[in-house]
């Protein structure tokens, strides 16, 4: 069955059905994941986005219930460079009816190189994946209105426990992965996770050793609730931000966001350790950044940076037990080179009830 | 990067067929190490690949290569450090026998890795030690040893002998008790050790490349899976990235082990690392090999993504951090990234012989070629189906239909090197998916692919017209001509046809998108961005090839193509590289030549070139079913006259245009040696001028023999009188050594003649015997076991 992905300034591309066929509309963002299709599609972080996969062949190895980062996947819909042929071995699902029972819309064959070459020239855009091409679905993309309130779709209701008998981290879950917990879980730490509008006094009342702010979808200057509580929370515990975490936590102390042209959305995209060169690589997905001038009135140290194109992917407090980092080091999907900061975050933990 | 080297010994490629041809990555190391002010010094026992004047090299020493050898010329130059990471196995071997003196560098890789690439127990203690997963195996006379070890490991294991010479016998499965005691029973003393391994056969195969540098920063290039399980060599079976059919979990944990393994043989520079997947007990892996040098699977990987791999590993075994190299135009270049891929990527093995054959784990395959596509589908089709590329005989194939069931199914468990096309005829049979997925152990997603490529071709079949199935087709990778033969009408009715339903073809560059490197090589595929530009300014010259057979033909054309592009762009003229497959282009000036993939020849089909680009074509293959080229310039016999023999025979190479011709060079060939002179040492013969000359004038009847340019008469002096033995059309065998001996310089001159420029024009002084005379000739022989070129 044919069907038409529709960009707001008028650019169409032809291809075919798969998955639910019902019409959406989002955010286009193009990502290069090559691995790990499910985490993915349940990456909380795409709320309210189309994904457009350069990856080929997607599909191949079906749809795995052990890798999902969230449940409910909350995209709008998926646009696929290529998908290949399922064939049914024991109980996993194939792609199609995966986004069928989910009621994702999907639309594959599409020339996703003209895409990318029209998006490097054109800027961040709306899309549509819609059964036609005309004027009338041009004119109802371009009022789309992007959602301010991204965070709250996906976040928690009720705050709840994944005890265990370490530390105590609470995390603000803005539209966490899973993975979050699972590498907490490695590490025995007994988590608490909350809604993104938890108030201050509410979380001292738990009394935790280290609070961890997720990531999430969405401009991070929509979620003033949580630039309160940060703010207020920043003098007595430790933090460490992950994300969206990262940017709320520089947004809290007075520096300046911007918007990248592009945005970093691969599997592995590298990241530079300023005080020791060290080169690693990591899941990143990102389109904001923390902008350079102004970090250092601020009281932070930059200590990582992208060395493809120096934006700054990891910041620290001089003086206070804050750190955050703009990529995902837990990486789902993605090279998980640097899992090792969740063990930096619990060090700095001990250091901190010591002193 | 290192400060106290200066002269880097090179070692380069050995005579040997069975060997990857590393040409083009010398070049190119040779290259960025001549850049960054080092003097580069390179031995090969191979001469005539080699044989250009290539300003990067500083000195090229031609000569056996073995310890001694390699220890003189250390002496002589005094060779600050070795890479010897492109010389293959043999290079390596000498590194590993530790005969290099203490104060030369060996850069690249050390002695650690290059024996564990050899001495099975130092790779498995070094492993083990490092926490990695190595197959359990052990070596003894002891019959004890060998039940205590099957009963700790289980059945199937494989037992080999080892002798006293070294070698060893092939590996025996063994399934049982009653197998394990008849395989005792055959040597009940053991005279010869037995080795003895649990047996991985049926596991799948991966492999993952990795680059390290001094500061320890590892990343990897890609992860290449193997259609084929353990049992089948990893280089005869399907090749393909990226991986397809691995988890996220599964790719992340070979990763962390190729780079842990990269770490413990502590190897700075590029090394690869083979995995055998155990799904069965999910989680379980092992490492079988690594390989500790640039090897065919780095040439395969270097095309499929696009990353200089030759270049980067040249930089690292100097000492660069990865984010702070150059370029080849000595720009500054940040390879710190693991590289995407937008197109699947398959590399096809062949066989030069065209009889069918078993595969096994020994390597019989002797060449391979590239194939891209968007759709696994696709890739079969133009790949291992495309029976244009791989030649298999369109008979063979056919039998397989008349076979019954049961002689199908024996094909099927003794995996023959058609193996695809066999299982393809299963499944129309309506052979079970998870049951020849079982005993073959191919993934079952590549079944599948087999069965829904048949589907369409039912589905054409029957809806004659309908264009949702047309595309489809053409998405799965179907030619038009089959599609017209299917259908009953003509390419040209099918065009219009494509036209009408709005199905564009268009090329696109095989660089991912965001690459600001982009690789030259294009590929067909149908989308909405075409990203190669026809200039119509000036003239093209289009240059075709086909995969070739042999190795000879290979280097041949490989020199051809350098060479021609080289003569074009002096006379203004662009070059385009239409082939069925990818090659290596061997770029002496650096410049880009670009390449279309055509792997149906269908480039004028799909209305990417228009009718007079290929004006001016040269072909530089044997093939004759080209209906595009105009021009068939691989070799040609026209002419045998079988009772002419002699001990000695002369193979001249003659231009011509319509007037006049000249012999640029000549062959002198007997049974223990050849030499090639330039035409000014002939003795001025008129009778050997008049043969030629009427052999010209009445025997070349057929429009293709009247416009070649280039020919070759083998003529025997038997009792003074000069006898033609064989005349044909095209580059001989011995072009490149008639192309360096010959005064005037012979590609440019034969393209000059292409273009329309006569003989006279070009004022060459022919003489009346029709060549041109010269006082300096150079003079090239070659014998059995010398090479020697004077000038």
């Amino acid at each position: 069955m044919k069907r038409y992905l529709v960009l707001d300034d008028g650019f169409t591309l032809e291809g075919d059905s798969i998955g639910s066929p019902i019409i959406a509309a989002g955010q286009l963002v193009i990502s290069n994941n090559l691995y790990g299709l499910e985490q993915t599609l349940t990456d909380a972080t795409y709320n309210g986005q189309i994904i457009a996969l350069t990856a080929p062949a997607n599909g191949a190895s079906g749809i795995n219930p052990n890798e999902y980062e969230a449940i409910n996947p909350t995209c709008k819909g998926v646009i696929f460079n290529s998908t290949a042929v399922h064939s049914k071995m024991e109980r996993d699902q194939s792609l199609d009816e995966f986004l069928k029972n989910k009621d994702i819309p999907g639309i594959t064959n599409i020339d996703t190189r003209a895409l990318a070459a029209h998006v490097q020239e054109h800027g961040q855009l709306k899309a549509s994946i819609s059964d036609t091409d005309d004027e009338h679905a041009v004119d109802q993309i371009k009022a789309l209105v992007i959602q301010r309130d991204l965070v709250k779709q996906v976040s928690t209701r009720q705050p709840y426990p994944n005890p265990n008998s370490g530390k105590k981290i609470i995390v603000i879950d803005m539209g966490m992965k899973y993975s979050i917990l699972r590498e907490l879980s490695y590490r025995d730490c007994n988590s608490i996770v909350v809604p993104y509008n938890y108030s201050a006094a509410q979380i001292d009342e738990l009394n935790p050793d280290g609070i961890i702010i997720s990531n999430g979808p969405g401009n991070p200057e929509d979620v003033t609730q949580t630039i309160k509580v940060v703010e207020e929370l920043q003098n007595n515990y430790p933090l460490f931000g992950i994300g969206l975490g990262h940017l709320i936590i520089a947004l809290a102390n007075e520096c300046h966001i911007s918007v990248m042209k592009l945005g970093h959305h691969s599997t592995s995209y590298p990241v530079k350790e300023i005080a020791s060169g060290k080169i690693e690589y990591t899941n990143h997905n990102h389109i904001y950044t923390i902008s350079n001038h102004g970090i250092r009135d601020a009281n932070f140290i930059v200590t990582h940076i992208c060395p493809s194109d120096g934006a700054i992917e990891g910041i620290r407090h001089m003086y206070r037990p804050t750190f955050s980092v703009q990529f995902d080091p837990e990486a789902a999907p993605g090279s998980q080179d640097m899992t090792y900061l969740f063990d930096e975050f619990l060090d700095m933990i001990s250091s901190y009830e010591r002193a | 990067m290192e400060k106290d080297i200066q002269n880097i010994l090179i070692i380069g490629a050995v005579n040997s067929k069975t060997n990857v041809d590393l040409t083009n990555s010398i070049y190119r190391t040779c290259r960025i190490i001549n850049k960054l002010n080092y003097k580069t010094i390179l031995i090969t026992e191979n001469p005539i690949s080699i044989l250009t004047d290539a300003d990067f090299i500083d000195k090229l020493i031609i000569s056996d290569i073995n310890a001694e050898t390699i220890n003189n010329v250390i002496e002589n130059n005094k060779i600050d450090a070795i890479i010897p990471t492109l010389g293959d196995r043999n290079a390596l071997s000498i590194i590993a026998e530790n005969s290099i003196p203490k104060d030369v560098k060996i850069l690249g890789s050390n002695n650690l890795a290059a024996l564990a690439n050899f001495n099975r127990d130092v790779f498995s203690k070094h492993l083990e030690y490092n926490h990695l997963p190595v197959i359990n195996y052990i070596s003894t006379k002891n019959e004890n040893d060998i039940y205590d070890f099957v009963r700790k490991n289980e059945f199937p294991v494989i037992l080999r002998r080892r002798f006293k010479n070294r070698m060893s016998s092939g590996w025996t499965n063994i399934e049982n008790l009653y197998d394990l005691n008849n395989f005792i029973d055959r040597d009940p003393d053991f005279k010869d050790s037995v080795e003895i391994e649990k047996s991985i056969r049926g596991q799948r195969e991966f492999s993952i490349t990795t680059l390290r540098d001094k500061a320890n920063n590892t990343n990897i290039v890609g992860v290449i899976e193997d259609i084929q399980p353990i049992g089948i060599h990893h280089l005869d079976s399907l090749l393909l990235t990226p991986a397809l059919t691995l988890t996220n979990t599964q790719i992340q944990q070979l990763r962390k082990a190729a780079i842990k393994v990269a770490k413990a043989f502590n190897i700075v520079g590029v090394c690869t690392t083979h995995f055998a997947l155990d799904t069965k007990n999910s989680g379980d892996f092992y490492i079988t090999e690594i390989i500790p040098r640039l090897s065919e699977e780095t040439q395969y990987l270097e095309k499929a993504y696009n990353y200089p791999i030759s270049e980067i590993s040249a930089q690292l075994n100097v000492g660069m951090t990865i984010d702070k190299l150059i370029d080849t135009s000595g720009k500054k270049f940040n390879a710190a990234y693991e590289p995407n891929i937008e197109f699947l990527t398959v590399r096809v093995p062949t066989w030069s012989n065209i009889q069918e054959t078993n595969m096994e784990p020994k390597k019989t395959s002797n060449g391979a070629f590239i194939i891209r596509g968007k759709d696994i589908g696709e890739v079969f089709k133009k790949g291992p189906l495309n029976a244009q590329i791989t030649q298999t005989n369109v008979l063979n194939s056919g039998n397989y239909k008349l076979l019954d069931d049961d002689e199908l199914f024996e094909k099927i468990i003794h995996p023959t090197n058609r193996q695809l096309s066999i299982l393809k005829i299963a499944l129309n049979r309506g052979f079970d998916i998870p049951y020849l997925s079982n005993v073959t152990k191919i993934h079952p997603v590549y079944l599948e692919t087999l069965r829904h490529l048949s589907k369409i071709k039912i589905n054409l079949v029957k809806n004659k017209g309908d264009v949702d199935i047309l595309r489809d087709a053409l998405i799965s990778g179907f030619s038009i001509n089959e599609i017209a033969t299917l259908w009953k009408i003509s390419e040209e009715q099918l065009q219009e046809l494509i036209k009408q339903a709005n199905i564009n073809f268009q090329l696109k560059d095989s660089s991912f998108i965001t690459n600001e490197n982009k690789s030259f090589e294009f590929n067909p595929s149908i989308g909405n961005y075409n990203e190669f530009t026809y200039d119509d300014k000036k003239q093209t010259i289009i240059i075709k090839t086909s995969p070739e057979m042999s190795f000879s033909d290979q280097v041949r054309n490989n020199y051809l193509i350098s060479r021609i592009a080289n003569a074009n762009q002096k006379n203004g003229f662009n070059t385009i590289l239409v082939g069925k497959t990818t090659r290596e282009i061997i770029n002496i000036n650096g410049s880009n030549i670009s390449q279309i993939i055509d792997p149906f020849d269908e480039v004028i089909q799909y209305r990417l070139l228009p009718k007079e680009a290929f004006e001016h074509t040269i072909r530089l293959t044997n093939d004759l079913s080209d209906k595009n080229g105009l021009l068939d310039e691989g070799e040609t016999k026209i002419f045998e006259d079988s009772t002419v023999k002699s001990n000695e025979e002369y193979e001249f190479n003659i231009l011509r245009d319509k007037k006049d011709w000249v012999i640029t060079s000549y062959v002198k060939s007997n049974e223990a040696e050849k030499s090639t002179f330039a035409s000014s040492n002939l003795n001025s013969s008129a009778e050997l001028t008049q043969i030629i000359s009427d052999f010209i004038t009445q025997n070349l009847t057929s429009a293709q023999q009247k416009y070649s340019k280039i020919l070759n008469f083998t003529i025997c002096f038997i009792n003074d009188e000069v006898k033609i033995k064989k005349v044909s059309i095209g580059f001989s065998d011995n072009i490149i050594e008639h192309d360096i001996v010959s005064t005037l310089d012979l590609i440019d001159t034969y393209i000059k003649l292409v273009i329309g420029i006569s003989l006279d024009e070009l004022n060459l002084g022919i003489n009346e015997f029709h060549f041109v005379e010269n006082s300096n000739g150079k003079e090239i022989s070659l014998s059995n076991d010398s090479f020697k070129l004077t000038i």
